[in-house]
């Protein structure tokens, strides 16, 4: 019974003392459900490079603490990164990624998921392929209207901890394997008062298809955006379903916050 | 590598990611264009700009300056200066 809170206790601090070490930033956010999410980095954000490669790496940790009976309580740690392959052009006579034209946008990781307290334990592998967004160049919206960015991934694991399940048809039950596509659509200054302090929306969906059980997920969410002097980033958010693990159908609303840089 | 360069290389890749189509100068700061909370997985404008600008350094074995941990707060002309000035 203890680690179910002393876990997520321990991993929330652990969280704070990283990103402390490694000022980068520390999000925070509350949900109206009693539950509280702490994204934090786990090291800071490495790179490698090659003729016309990099891959940027980094490691994540999410922690969703549900501080009352119902609410959902979940962490996922990811080790990850994203190869970039791209045109090179010369800029002042100096070789330069060529962010005007479209890259090849390839993300990956490993990920350990985990629901209520360690109870149930996800290790997953996941890799496939992610067009648009910022700097990526390629399709783009028209001036002034945004970004947009989508992404299709292949994951595949072993659910080390845990029940499992119940009605796979063709898959040993302890196998995980999921189809993971995402939307996300972005307008960081719908209104500019100055050039660092401006409103914005973000909005976007993840689905997923549960090879096991052949089963589908989804979860769609918004959020209104205040982007304070200094790149601060507070947000009002919604969102309808909790999304990988838990795949709780339950609507969240809450404000996040960053606390650090 | 000179300053003067390595801006023009910053400029470069601020007007690519530019959605607001502000005018990108020496004076521009980076977080008036950047963001770290855009992206997806941890790939954000923030991340992938620092990281294309550090793939044009170590081309040119420039990379040995750390960046300062608030570079989003700092103009195109200081970071330049910073990350390449210094001994040139």
């Amino acid at each position: 019974m203890a680690i179910k809170f002393l876990l997520p206790v321990w991993l929330l601090c652990f969280g704070l003392t990283a990103s402390a070490q490694r000022t980068d930033s520390l999000y925070i956010s509350g949900s109206a459900d009693t539950s509280v999410a702490v994204t934090a980095p786990l090291f800071r954000d490495s790179m490698l490079a090659g003729r016309s490669w990099l891959v940027l790496l980094n490691a994540r940790l999410n922690v969703t603490m549900g501080l009352q009976s119902g609410a959902p309580a979940m962490t996922e740690t990811r080790l990850g990164g994203l190869f970039m392959k791209f045109r090179v052009t010369e800029v002042a006579g100096v070789p330069v990624p060529d962010s005007r034209r479209a890259m090849l946008l390839v993300p990956f990781g490993l990920v350990i998921e985990s629901v209520d307290g360690y109870r149930t334990l996800n290790v997953l592998a996941e890799a496939g392929c992610r067009y648009g967004g910022p700097g990526s160049g390629g399709f783009r919206l028209p001036p002034r209207a945004g970004t947009f960015l989508a992404e299709g991934l292949l994951q595949a694991g072993y659910k080390a901890v845990g029940e499992t399940a119940t009605d796979t048809t063709w898959l040993p039950s302890q196998v995980l394997g999921r189809v993971k596509g995402s939307v996300v659509y972005q307008h960081p200054a719908i209104v500019s008062i100055t050039t660092t302090f401006s409103m914005g929306v973000k909005a976007g969906a993840n689905f997923w298809y549960n090879l096991p059980n052949q089963a589908f997920y989804h979860q769609w969410y918004g959020a209104l955006q205040l982007r304070l002097d200094g790149g601060k980033v507070w947000q009002v958010w919604y969102a309808q379903g909790s999304g990988a693990p838990l795949f709780s159908p339950q609507p969240q609303w809450g404000l996040g916050m960053e606390l650090s840089r | 590598m000179h300053p003067e360069t390595l801006k023009q290389v910053m400029k470069f890749h601020l007007r690519n990611f530019n959605l607001q189509q502000l005018a990108v100068t020496d004076d521009t700061v980076h977080n008036a264009i950047l963001s770290n909370n855009d992206g997806m997985g941890g790939a954000s404008s923030q991340q992938i700009y620092r990281s294309l600008i550090h793939w044009t350094l170590l081309q040119k074995d420039c990379d040995s300056v750390q960046w300062p941990v608030d570079w989003m707060s700092w103009s195109v002309d200081l970071l330049a200066e910073k990350l390449v000035g210094y001994g040139h």
